[in-house]
């Protein structure tokens, strides 16, 4: 009896734990897969990630733009009972008008963004009271230490988390973190987070072009002005100044969004006189002409209905090509186009980049083809050839010269010099072409000549003992149709600039100055001392050694 | 006999497992805890830290260095003369 009572409960255990091992193989090994996915749900916590944005640095590491974690405060407003109470303590807390809060608060919607970017103090007081419908919640916010400085460049971060203008929106795809679903318990990986992006840009030269700018305004009345510095042999640019600008911390409080443009390669001008350089450029690379070749200039040449003139109707006599660059004669440059013809003359500013756009790696950069010019009368190019009635934007002329400098040949210009994702850096490599613009022997020519406008010509003050410095002056009337006005011909207004590199004979920098309507008459008083001041600073920072003794 | 030991050995098995399991589920709480916890304080620093760069580089920014410079009254260089040094000289003057 007693044997069967045991033997019963021993079969009992038997059955019983089979009955567990078949349920458990049903589960573990049958239905495998659909527990398993069950069992990690209902275990880990899964979230949609999305990665940090890359930052923004100069060349040597100074921060441009970064991100902060912190909150911002929104509202439901279906949720929220007490329209105006919760206004008015929201008011109170966050320093905002209470009908502002209150307007949002009516709104037919799920979602109403209060303020982004909470500061402790206004977190602490939100965290401590308790309202229906309104919530906290944490977000990365892009911060741009730097404040005003290289903001055209940069660009800022529009809605939608969305890059817009210069780097920002040109690398958005880069620097934009990407979206992972992960699993929080196990920990954050950084895999997700965008890369980080080093621009050419030298802080030092940056600070000094916009502080030349500032100085611009105060001094010159100036209603905008550029200021690009570029390394001739490799295309990167060292700095690339705009003024006004603007601060993209605060990039929704701008009124005139013209302001968010970078006019270095988003406007086009007229360069004026500076042009004549490439007119010769090309006259002295088809070997129609030397720089001592001589011309007499009588003041004025007539084509068709219209007459061309000199600087203050100045009358020259016979002068050599240099002296056309010295003195920058408008007939010279109009016998200086002639002696190659129109085709030829239009395939070297094909040649030099200026009917297409340079490929910088900024956003939104525009060019002209120049149709009008480009129609074939003869006054078009006569005007042209002393840098009227053709337009372009400071970056494609800054590309052009930098051939002259950099023995012929073109380089384009780049601002990123290396982008860093994962621990992997990638570097820019310079693009320089293989075909000559001009030849070498053109090259120095030009650049002989140019040299000689700083050092006897119109860029006297430019001068800076014992360095020679090439360059070119350019004054050009700014076309009503271009301010605005629906009307033909030119205003009183002006374009004044100054193109020149450094040291003349081993160029390693590259500067343009351009000033929109300074209250002085030409470019000699506006944009040569400026230039003068900018390449100072960049002999005396980069301690270059002088080319002569100085007497 | 044989078969009551058998059932009081399965017992013990299952109660030391159970155990076993008991002391495990609280041991990954716990870890998953710490992870959390230390989540949190690296995120924390890290924000702690990029707000110090922002600030440093806000505070030794050159416009914040002009100011200074401006306040000192100094003397802006006019001129700078590099001596040149020659291969066969031993001693530049």
């Amino acid at each position: 009896m007693k044997r069967w009572r045991v033997n019963f409960v021993f079969i009992v255990i038997i059955l019983f734990g089979a009955a567990i091992i078949s349920r458990l193989v049903y589960i573990q090994i049958i239905k495998h897969d659909l527990y398993k996915a069950l069992a990690q749900g209902q275990q880990k916590n899964y979230q949609l990630i999305k990665g940090e944005r890359g930052e923004i640095f100069f060349s040597g590491g100074e921060i441009l733009a970064t991100n902060i974690k912190g909150k911002y405060l929104f509202v439901c407003p279906e949720k929220v009972k007490e329209k105006e109470k919760t206004a008015q303590v929201l008011s109170e807390i966050l320093g905002l008008d209470k009908e502002l809060i209150f307007a949002k608060l009516r709104k037919d919607s799920l979602f109403e963004q209060i303020k982004s970017n909470l500061t402790e103090e206004e977190n602490r007081v939100l965290g401590e009271i308790d309202l229906l419908g309104v919530y906290l919640r944490e977000t990365f916010f892009r911060e741009y230490p730097q404040g005003l400085m290289a903001s055209q460049t940069i660009g800022f971060i529009g809605g939608e988390e969305k890059g817009q203008y210069g780097i920002e929106g040109f690398y958005n795809d880069v620097l934009q973190g990407k979206e992972k679903i992960q699993n929080l318990i196990y920990g954050l990986t950084n895999d997700t987070n965008g890369a980080d992006i080093f621009l050419t840009l030298n802080y030092n030269l940056q600070f000094m072009a916009e502080k030349l700018l500032e100085k611009a305004k105060e001094e010159l009345s100036i209603e905008e002005g550029q200021i690009v510095v570029m390394d001739p042999k490799s295309g990167a640019i060292l700095a690339l100044a705009n003024f006004p600008n603007f601060d993209p911390n605060y990039y929704s409080k701008v009124d005139d969004f013209h302001i968010f443009q970078n006019n270095v390669l988003q406007k086009l001008f007229e360069p004026g006189s500076i042009f004549k350089s490439i007119t010769m450029a090309a006259a002295l690379d088809q070997e129609k002409l030397t720089p001592k070749t001589t011309y007499i200039d009588e003041g004025n040449l007539k084509i068709g209905g219209y007459t061309i003139y000199n600087y203050n109707k100045r009358i020259w006599g016979e002068r050599t090509m240099t002296e056309v660059l010295e003195k920058s004669i408008n007939t010279g440059a109009v016998f200086a186009e002639r002696q190659i013809g129109h085709k030829i003359f239009l395939e070297y500013l094909e040649k030099f980049g200026f009917f297409e756009p340079t490929g910088i790696d900024l956003q939104g950069e525009i060019f002209s083809e120049n149709k009008e010019f480009k129609k074939g009368y003869e006054v078009n190019f006569a005007t042209a050839s002393f840098g009227q009635g053709i337009e372009m934007t400071p970056i494609q002329l800054v590309q052009a010269f930098g051939a002259i400098a950099n023995n012929g040949k073109l380089v384009r210009p780049y601002i990123v010099e290396k982008i860093i994702e994962n621990g992997e850096k990638r570097t820019t490599q310079p693009q320089i072409t293989r075909e000559q613009v001009i030849s070498s022997e053109t090259s120095s020519q030009l650049t002989a000549m140019m040299t000689s406008v700083v050092e006897n010509g119109s860029a006297k003050k430019t001068k800076i003992p014992g360095y020679y410095i090439a360059g070119k002056t350019g004054t050009a009337q700014i076309p009503w149709t271009v301010l605005g006005v629906n009307k033909k011909g030119y205003s009183n207004k002006t374009w004044q600039s100054f193109i020149g590199f450094f040291p003349a004979f081993n160029p390693k920098f590259l500067i343009l100055v351009k000033f929109d309507n300074p209250k002085t008459k030409t470019s000699e008083y506006s944009a040569v001392p400026f230039f003068k001041d900018m390449a100072k600073h960049i002999i005396d920072y980069y301690a270059i050694p002088p080319d002569y003794e100085p007497i | 006999m044989y078969k009551l030991l058998t059932l009081i050995s399965s017992v013990i098995l299952i109660i030391g497992l159970l155990i076993f399991y008991v002391f495990q589920i609280n041991t990954e709480i716990s870890v998953r805890f710490s992870i959390k916890e230390y989540q949190k304080r690296i995120t924390e620093l890290s924000n702690q830290n990029k707000i110090l760069a922002i600030n440093s580089t806000q505070n030794g920014s050159l416009e914040k260095m002009a100011e200074i410079i401006a306040s000192q009254d100094f003397e802006k260089i006019d001129k700078i003369h590099y001596i040149r040094v020659l291969n066969t000289q031993v001693v530049a003057k």
